[in-house]
């Protein structure tokens, strides 16, 4: 882990100088040793700077003595364009890289970015682990459920409260209708500080009361300055 | 820039802990070992088109910001 003022960047045998990880060996079922290669960078949320958010994230598996990829599930907050959450495949279909060719899209099946929930309901590591697991292509330890299962639980805990956090309104249509009475805060600079996390921004798809923060420089956060303010 | 061992969850794990000048240094030899500046890695980014993988993860591993 490399720690610096502004986040941290984390990563399996994650090298210093190059800031690369590195792939890890699962346990093989098969001859052929498979790995996975984790990485991403950790900075706290850009409204109130309380909570640890991934910014990016990386997650590849491979196959081989040479660790060939198979697959890589990359996540980029913000992205300009779709989208955020997404897996690219190592395979070859030799109608569609036809097909890609003639529209004079990108040529082959691993440069197409297949949308995986976007930045609120993209899967956790826990997911492609049991993935894994699954698909019967790694052997489990005794009890990796058990793990899996409460670690993916508090993501997803922690992806509702962001989901609320930032789409009250849905939040409270849904709680009215079960039958509970909202009570909307009195305080002044609390109703601010809402106000200013549901505020529109310029793209966010995935939360229906706003829209995506523009992201935010290194130097906007240092001065506490919103995107793009003055 | 200092580096120790901490214990999460059982295990050991090599923190290196860096001011913003040494950081951006780091990001800077990353570049150039991957002989790309960082318009170029960005650039790519945003055609969605990386030239390697490492460059992807390299991307990854910055927040895709310029240091």
């Amino acid at each position: 882990m490399v720690v610096e003022p502004d986040g941290a960047t984390v990563g399996t045998k994650l090298d210093k100088i190059t800031l690369q990880s590195a792939p890890v060996p699962l346990r093989s079922l098969a001859r052929d040793p498979i790995w996975i290669d984790v990485s991403c960078k950790l900075m706290l949320d850009t409204d109130e700077g309380l909570f640890p958010t991934v910014r990016t994230s990386y997650v590849g598996i491979y196959l081989g003595a040479e660790a060939e990829p198979v697959l890589h599930y990359d996540f980029e907050r913000g992205k300009a364009k779709y989208t955020e959450a997404h897996v690219q495949v190592y395979g070859r279909h030799e109608a569609l890289e036809s097909y890609l060719r003639e529209v004079g899209a990108k040529d082959r099946l691993a440069k197409l970015h297949l949308p995986v929930g976007g930045r609120r309901f993209r899967p956790s590591l826990e997911d492609i682990i049991e993935f894994l697991v699954a698909e019967k292509m790694v052997e489990p330890k005794a009890g990796w459920d058990t793990v899996v299962d409460q670690e993916r639980r508090k993501y997803r805990r922690k992806r509702i409260a962001a989901v609320v956090r930032r789409n009250h309104g849905s939040a409270i249509q849904e709680l009215k209708r079960l039958g509970y009475t909202i009570i909307p805060p009195n305080d002044e600079g609390v109703r601010a500080k809402i106000a200013a996390l549901i505020a529109p921004k310029p793209r966010e798809p995935e939360d229906d009361d706003l829209a995506v923060a523009a992201r935010p420089t290194r130097q906007d956060r240092r001065s506490g300055r919103r995107p793009g303010g003055a | 820039m200092t580096t120790a061992a901490t214990h999460m969850s059982g295990s050991s794990v090599d923190v290196t802990e860096m001011n913003s000048t040494e950081y951006k240094a780091t990001v800077q030899r990353a570049l150039d070992h991957l002989r790309l500046t960082y318009d170029q890695l960005a650039d790519q980014a945003q055609r969605r088109d990386f030239s390697s993988l490492a460059a992807l993860k390299l991307w990854i591993a910055i927040g895709g910001e310029r240091p």
